[in-house]
């Protein structure tokens, strides 16, 4: 009886699988495999929003999935006080007042990533992808998107992105190139600026394509700023703990620690560091797990001191970026991360740039995002001059600013038009605070 | 006169399995659905590498829990004969399961001398080793894995698809093969020395076995089987990186899907790969509202497998069952041609 | 530096050996590989936290509660579902640790949600200075406590009578069986002390870990190669190869390169099980 009942409800799952397969095809309104013109009839528009759903980015995850929540409504019902794209009025003017929808793809892992993609391409008939892409996964979300021509929007940093030849690939911020110049330059600045005597560099950074692509280009910078790079450790992301890392750079003592970690080992070396009474004199992080809302959650007043790159910060001062803040915060109770808010604002810029094209067609929204997004600047929390993506795929008005955590905040320390307040080097020891 | 013979003999087990062919060859026939095609091909890649774990963990007894690995090597293989030197995967193939074979022979020495979960660990740290290597070893991709779709070559060729439906049939071809080749070793001197080990290790030496030998066989040629499973999965995707290849659970996934379908069986381990696969891929279609519900929902229906049917699905396909469903296939057609 | 890497491989390897002693018990007794050791880590962890938020209990006060309760978490446990399991082929209980791994990690994910945790406000913080080395406290508690639950665990196994029921049991089963031993509920009482040692663990870890629902699947790895190292049926040997394994893991990560210390590991355990296949101290 039970074998009966539990070969039953085996069969029965498959059968919904593959009906909800058929189901699916049949509410597509005729999106074929090239992507002419994916579900663009007037009502709704589908956007793919790609989160980890398992593994150590869902929070991450969550938060921006709980933003884009926020940016469908603002798109999709009138509010006219708020000054947001899109706020007043109901949709999408120039597709005839079409609503927005974002559906959830999995990004737990590249190959899933992969597959998830494809699903949302070609079951949901999405006109977009958008979402907390690291690097890897954008590289095998680009296969389904280039083979099936929908616009990817990704905020993965590695330029091996951009020097890929996609043709439906965008980046709204920086690459890696861009943040480790900043990150140079701001340290030859403080050199010259406030007599810091930064000689040392040690690199840490973790094993995946984030941080080997990251601390490649950083290993070439550093003989070019006269610098001496002392330790260069790669660290599995994994590890059940840095012991041993964080005693090679106690015994190396760089002026400078350059950081590309994610969020649980961002805070592991945090914590490591304090229990072995070592931080040092400047600590620097390139996003990531740096600029998680788990880092300050949990850190609170122990983030002090570390610096990072970004592209938003809450202190940036705009409407438009107050506004979203404001409104993130009475949702989740905690504040935004510019990290969460790139990436749901993707799924905005997705949704302009069909709205511009008059259509959801790939070609026609790859014509918009070279041409240019029409955002007004004070409509837009990044307050960027443009959205203007050249042939890589690359915003060439993109922005990078660095930041640093200072009483349980983040505070904009460069470049100096932007910034809200002054560096603090070198880092105080542990016992000193 | 020896095959109308040998066909005789094996009356039983065509007639099974032409119940189960049909049902294979059909299937695409259910969804044009992408998605749909996309599960297909991947059980079938999963039911080919579950096909080989069969061979050392259901014939030979020796659980493997670091089978990943060959289909990691196996993928690589074919992955960077394309890309660096344009050679088509059919040939590539054929390298991949004699470099997996050699590493399975190196690798086994030692190893096939530890006995039970010894056995397992040890295959585990082999794996993580390789993922390690793999990981930092930067002129074969490292972390950063190996993007190998290729627009140069005829799509038979390069094995790349763009209809997924070809390469299911392709697929269905190598498992095919490969169910024929289980049973010929099943039923040949092979396997029953291996079952002899299996059952009591000992006792088979005692009777003039060499155990050492057979095992060290059975593993060769099952990693050979999972390294065909990895070169097909390539294609499958035309991507490939340590992090998702490589990892613990992946191997643990090869044995689950072994297990959950029939252990020992010939076509337990497919039949398990379906069911697995589809309840993956659809649990995480269906339940992407919530993180981690799909998981949670997977290990669930592992547990519940586990315990309820312990031979595995295959248990459910009694030989009643599968006759009826025969007479009912094939009854019909002759009926329709009849009149 | 050395006495500081000494010191820092022995607390490391306390804590692969409080897991592979988990599973060294459960594999000697019931000839089950334990996949969800670490996962019970991660829960016992998080009732840790939750101890602490609503009772402002600090994690050394809340631990008999926190070892009490993964006790009877992991009786349950058995009875649900291993001990239906051990009536099955053998692969079948292979798997079905490694399947409740899956169910914990996102059973948990689901019930708490993804963020990290950690707590806050401890009783011993901050370090000690001891010339030569700087010894964490935080550090210190977990040492104090890895070696008090294996100095417990060996007064249990060796001078209670349920103590030596389970290993009678674990040497033959049906011998004990027959001198009237339950083997059910000795099998019952060692997964429940194996998720109850796990537990201590995770609760001392507290202290200075950072933890999320995924934490535990990192350690597996070392404490199975820790147990192998051992050998079968020595819960003292898995305690000696968890050392052994943190010793290893931060020596070579410290002295060679840290890329490369699992692989050295994993090289190290391949070479002592070729000359010793039974480990250390396996029978």
């Amino acid at each position: 009886m039970k074998k009966k009942l539990l070969a039953a409800l085996l069969s029965a799952i498959v059968v919904m699988g593959s009906t909800a397969g058929c189901g699916q095809k049949g509410t597509q309104s005729g999106g074929g495999s090239t992507g002419a013109s994916a579900g663009g009839n007037g009502k709704t528009i589908k956007i793919g929003l790609m989160v980890p759903l398992t593994g150590t980015g869902v929070q991450a995850g969550q938060e921006v999935k709980a933003l884009a929540e926020i940016f469908a409504d603002i798109i999709n019902n009138d509010h006219p006080d708020l000054n947001l794209p899109f706020a007043k009025g109901e949709g999408l003017p120039n597709l005839g007042g079409a609503k927005v929808e974002f559906v959830t793809g999995d990004l737990s892992s590249p190959d899933i990533a992969m597959s998830e993609a494809e699903r949302l391409i070609t079951q949901q008939n999405v006109i977009g992808l958008c979402g907390n892409f690291a690097s890897a996964s954008t590289k095998t979300a680009m296969v389904p998107a280039e083979k099936y021509h929908r616009i990817v929007l990704s905020e993965g940093t590695s330029n091996t992105l951009t020097q890929a030849g996609y043709q439906y690939y965008g980046r709204a911020f920086p690459g890696d190139n861009d943040f480790v110049k900043d990150t140079f330059d701001y340290l030859d600045q403080l050199n010259k600026t406030k007599n810091a005597g930064i000689k040392t560099v040690a690199l840490v950074s973790e094993d995946s394509e984030f941080g080997t692509y990251i601390a490649g280009l950083e290993r070439t910078e550093i003989p070019k700023h006269g610098f001496k790079q002392v330790e260069d450790i790669y660290y599995s992301a994994s590890a059940t703990n840095v012991t041993s890392e964080v005693l090679r750079l106690k015994n190396a003592n760089p002026d400078v620690v350059i950081m590309s970690s994610y969020a649980a080992d961002a805070l592991l070396f945090m914590s490591t560091y304090k229990e072995m009474n070592y931080f040092p004199k400047m600590l620097f992080g390139q996003r990531g797990g740096f600029m998680t809302s788990d880092f300050l959650k949990n850190l609170g007043s122990d983030s002090d001191y570390v610096m990072t790159t970004a592209r938003w910060n809450t202190d940036i001062n705009n409407e438009a970026s107050k506004t979203v803040a404001k409104l993130f915060y009475d949702k989740m109770g905690f504040p935004l991360s510019g990290d969460v808010l790139n990436s749901a604002w993707d799924g905005v810029l997705l949704a302009a740039i069909a709205n511009q094209a008059g259509s959801t067609d790939a070609d026609a929204m790859r014509k918009v995002m070279s041409e240019g997004i029409k955002i007004d600047k004070a409509e837009d929390p990044f307050a960027l001059e443009g959205y203007k993506f050249d042939e890589s795929g690359q915003n060439v008005y993109g922005k990078a600013i660095i930041l640093q955590y200072m009483n349980k905040s983040l505070k904009t320390i460069y470049p100096q038009a932007a910034s809200t307040a002054e560096a603090a080097y070198p880092a105080k020891g542990w016992n000193e605070r | 006169m020896k095959l109308k013979s040998l066909l005789k003999s094996e009356k039983g087990f065509i007639r099974q399995s032409s119940v189960i062919l049909t049902i294979l060859i059909l299937a695409p026939v259910i969804s044009q659905d992408e998605f749909f095609a996309v599960t297909l091909c991947l059980s079938l890649v999963w039911g080919i590498m579950g096909l080989g774990w069969n061979v050392v963990g259901g014939y030979a007894g020796q659980t493997s829990n670091g089978h990943a690995m060959y289909f990691g090597i196996g993928a690589y293989v074919g992955a960077l004969g394309l890309k660096w030197y344009g050679l088509s995967p059919w040939l590539t193939m054929w390298i991949a399961v004699i470099l997996c074979m050699v590493v399975a022979l190196v690798v086994g020495y030692p190893l096939l001398r530890l006995r039970g979960h010894y056995f397992a660990i040890a295959t585990m740290a082999i794996v993580e080793c390789v993922r390690i290597i793999f990981t930092n070893w930067k002129l074969i991709g490292g972390a950063t894995g190996v993007m190998f779709y290729d627009k140069t070559h005829s799509e038979l060729y390069s094995m790349q698809f763009a209809n997924r439906i070809s390469f299911y049939y392709i697929c269905l071809g190598f498992m095919l093969i490969f169910i024929i080749l289980s049973r010929v070793l099943e039923k040949s001197k092979f396997g029953y020395y291996c079952r002899a080990i299996k059952a009591n290790q000992e006792s088979a030496e005692s009777s003039g076995i060499n155990s050492a030998f057979y095992k060290r066989w059975a593993y060769m040629i099952s990693a050979g089987i999972v390294a065909i499973g990895g070169i097909l999965y390539g294609q499958l995707f035309q991507y490939i990186d340590p992090g998702s290849m490589l990892p613990l659970s992946n191997s643990m996934l090869i044995v689950l899907v072994v297990v959950m379908g029939g252990i020992g069986t010939i076509w337990g381990p497919v039949l398990g790969a379906f069911i697995m696969t589809f309840i993956n891929q659809y649990a995480r279609a269906l339940f992407n509202q919530v993180a981690g519900l799909n998981l949670f929902i997977y290990g669930v229906l592992v547990v519940f497998i586990v315990l309820f049917l312990p031979k595995g699905i295959v248990s459910l396909f009694t030989e009643e069952r599968l006759e009826a469903l025969r007479k009912k296939l094939f009854h019909k057609k002759t009926k329709t041609e009849e009149a | 530096m050395f006495a500081q890497v000494l010191y820092e491989g022995l607390t490391m390897g306390t804590i692969y050996a409080l897991l592979a002693m988990g599973i060294a018990l459960v594999w000697g007794v019931m000839n089950i590989l334990s996949f969800s050791q670490g996962e019970f880590m991660m829960v016992a962890m998080y009732i840790t936290f939750f101890i602490n938020k609503f009772m402002n209990w600090d994690p050394l006060m809340a631990m008999p509660v926190v070892i009490i309760v993964m006790f009877l978490l992991g009786l349950l446990i058995y009875n649900l579902i291993i001990a239906r399991a051990l009536r099955g082929p053998i692969l079948g209980q292979r798997l079905i640790t490694f399947a409740l791994s899956l169910v914990l990690v996102n059973g948990v994910t689901l019930l708490v949600g993804g963020q990290t945790k950690s707590i806050p406000h401890l009783l011993f913080s901050g370090d000690m200075n001891l010339g030569f080395i700087t010894a964490s406290k935080q550090k210190l508690v977990l040492i104090i406590t890895s070696l008090a639950v294996t100095g417990l665990l060996f007064f249990f196994m060796n001078w209670t009578k349920i103590g030596k029921a389970i290993r009678a049991t674990s040497q033959d089963k049906e011998a004990a069986g027959l001198v009237g031993i339950n083997t059910q509920v000795a099998y019952m009482v060692t997964f429940g002390l194996c998720a109850a040692i796990a537990g201590a663990g995770g609760c001392a870890m507290t202290y200075y870990y950072y933890f999320m629902p995924s934490i535990g699947t990192n350690f597996m790895i070392f404490g199975f190669i820790a147990v192998c190292l051992g050998g079968f049926g020595s819960i003292g040997g898995a305690f000696i190869g968890g050392l052994i394994m943190g010793m290893i893991d931060v020596f070579t990560g410290t002295y060679l390169s840290v890329a490369f210390k699992y692989l050295a590991v994993s090289v190290i355990f391949m070479l002592i099980v070729s000359f010793r296949p039974k480990g250390l101290f396996g029978r």
